[in-house]
């Protein structure tokens, strides 16, 4: 059952609000992402020309990703703290696969093999955490903050610490290519986005991870095959972190060594702020895009008026902050 | 009422680690049944149930159904062979709503190439909900909101509309109206009495010896894991006696009775 205020109960009948109330609520980051945007364009005259904005929706395509594949897991009543580092580990093993340098395979690899062998490691650590939480029955948490660490500890063994540069051209594309002016890392964000917008809410693939979210006792009794849906949830999770690797080497045209270090708590931040609970079930694919255009926003407004970037952290703790408030603001006023 | 015997269990035990939660236990129901399940905390009734429903799996025994030997290894087994069961928690999706619920498992697809990426046919679940609650004579505020917000009296109407629907051989219902006030006790009984025509067996799981008598027409007593009665109720002459040999089989005063 949802959180409940047994005092509150006590003296209060559950609140019916209008239809456009509960729009309001349901919908409310994207509301404080107008007022923001509204804000951005009095403060920041550049911020609403066509080169600023194209310039957000890139600088957000990889935390874009990888709030789907968070989101992906928080529906079903997980979480996945390793995709930054399958994001970091995959691109490490395509630069190790692809270059020449001393830290490197030196095979030359093509870039569509290693791009190839990139998404097969993510699936395979997708599949590894799933049976692990899923099958031996540890705590989603625990288990991937251990691969998390893992991971990263393996892309120090096989880069040496060192990064890998000059990438390919061909494999940069995703990450770097314009099409009509438009970043394709862009074009391929949204799309992802709007995949996964359609399979979780017109769907059976997001009917039954919204089921297991809510009560996967019921979901069990139901007839649903919860094991097998919540492996593959975490497979698509890691796949896409995978790709986002892609993207991400692509863009950099180089793999740092900490490539992706940090994007895990942005992906968190935005999904959390957009609406997708940590509890499980609730929240759509919608609200996690106007948490990851709100972070987006506001990244963007604090570059534009100078302010030092270390005020970003702050910016995004004080967000998810502010977002629990709205969520418990909520459910107060549902007085659920 | 001696039709034949659509479901049987031989012999059932079901262990968890040291605790016998039933021993050696025979079950029977009977065609156009209704069947009640009694006894006290901990005697196994609702082991007994989930595993008929495919919860848990039995540790010896067999189950019969329509006389052909069946293993239920899941939910989905049992669900398969038309069993429905309601379980005392309702199990119910709070996120979801009234139609997702009912379909839960079994969603409407559109056919053709919505078929494909499993395409929701989410109208003509709604409307089908909305059909089926109007037959039951339920009636909620919205049947799209998530039913968290309904009351216990109409979420419990949503599990049982969900059993009715699917539940082509058997329903099962554990403690139906446990969280139900007198007025809602009453219709819920005359709802399982209207059962009987729509599907071809039911078992209750009930506290209540006032409902069990209103309702059953045979009982089955269970006591620490093992069969100590089963009183025919249908047709008895003196409700009295046949309410103290209950008591008596619960507490374990009196085993093993046939009769009134």
């Amino acid at each position: 059952m949802s959180n409940i205020n047994i005092e509150d109960n006590k003296i209060l009948p559950r609140l019916r609000l209008s239809t456009f109330q509960n729009f309001f609520l349901d919908n409310i980051t994207w509301f404080i992402l107008l007022v923001i945007i509204i804000i951005a364009s009095i403060i920041a005259p550049k911020f609403l020309t066509k080169l600023n904005l194209l310039n957000l929706l890139s600088q957000v395509s990889i935390l874009g990703i990888l709030v789907v594949a968070e989101s992906l897991c928080l529906i079903t009543g997980n979480l996945d703290l390793s995709i930054e580092s399958t994001l970091g580990f995959s691109a490490v093993i395509a630069g190790w696969l692809m270059m020449n340098q001393h830290n490197a395979s030196g095979w030359n690899v093509q870039p569509f093999i290693a791009i190839i062998v990139m998404l097969l490691v993510g699936a395979v650590i997708g599949l590894i955490n799933g049976y692990i939480i899923v099958k031996i029955g540890l705590d989603p948490f625990i288990g991937t903050l251990a691969m998390l660490i893992i991971l990263r500890g393996l892309s120090l063994v096989i880069d040496r610490g060192g990064m890998y540069y000059d990438l390919p051209p061909s494999f940069n594309v995703l990450g770097s290519g314009n099409i009509v002016g438009i970043p394709i890392s862009v074009i391929v964000w949204i799309l992802i986005f709007a995949i996964a917008y359609f399979v979780m809410s017109k769907c059976r693939f997001g009917r039954v991870r919204y089921a297991i979210g809510g009560n996967k006792w019921a979901a069990l009794a139901s007839g649903i095959r919860v094991d097998r849906v919540l492996i593959a949830t975490f497979v698509y999770s890691s796949l896409l972190a995978a790709f986002a690797g892609w993207m991400y080497a692509g863009r950099l045209q180089t793999v740092p060594t900490n490539i992706g270090t940090g994007l895990v708590f942005d992906a968190f931040a935005a999904s959390v702020i957009g609406g997708v609970s940590l509890r499980g079930g609730r929240g759509t694919l919608i609200g996690a895009l106007s948490g990851v255009l709100l972070l987006g926003v506001i990244g963007n407004i604090l570059n534009l008026t100078h302010v030092s970037p270390f005020w970003v952290s702050t910016s995004r703790g004080m967000l998810i902050f502010i977002a629990m408030l709205i969520d418990t603001f909520k459910r107060k006023i549902r007085r659920l | 009422m001696e039709g034949s015997k659509i479901l049987e269990l031989k012999g059932i035990t079901k262990k968890f680690g040291g605790v016998v939660a039933l021993d050696n236990v025979d079950f029977e129901l009977y065609e156009n049944e209704i069947l009640a399940l009694v006894g006290d905390n901990g005697a196994g009734k609702s082991t007994l149930i989930k595993i008929i429903s495919g919860i848990y799996q039995a540790d010896g025994g067999e189950i019969f159904l329509d006389g052909n030997n069946v293993e239920i290894k899941n939910p989905t087994d049992s669900i398969e062979l038309g069993i429905e069961t309601i379980y005392q928690e309702l199990a119910l999706f709070d996120n979801l709503s009234a139609s997702a619920n009912i379909y839960a498992g079994r969603e409407l697809i559109f056919s053709g190439a919505g078929r494909l990426v499993g395409l929701l046919d989410q109208r003509r679940m709604e409307e089908d909900t909305r059909i089926l609650l109007n037959n039951l004579n339920i009636s909620l505020p919205n049947i799209k909101e998530d039913v968290e917000k309904l009351s216990g009296g109409q979420r419990q109407s949503v599990a049982i509309s969900r059993a009715i629907k699917w539940g082509r051989k058997i329903i099962i219902m554990d403690e139906p109206a446990a969280a139900l006030g007198v007025k809602e006790s009453m219709m819920l009984l005359d709802l399982i009495r209207s059962l009987i025509g729509k599907v071809r067996g039911v078992i209750i799981i009930s506290h209540n010896i006032e409902h069990v008598l209103g309702v059953a027409h045979r009982v089955i007593v269970l006591r620490r894991g093992k069969r100590v009665g089963d009183i025919q109720v249908l047709g008895c002459k003196d409700p009295e006696i046949l309410h103290t040999n209950l008591v008596m089989m619960i507490t374990g005063i009196k085993t093993n009775s046939k009769e009134a």
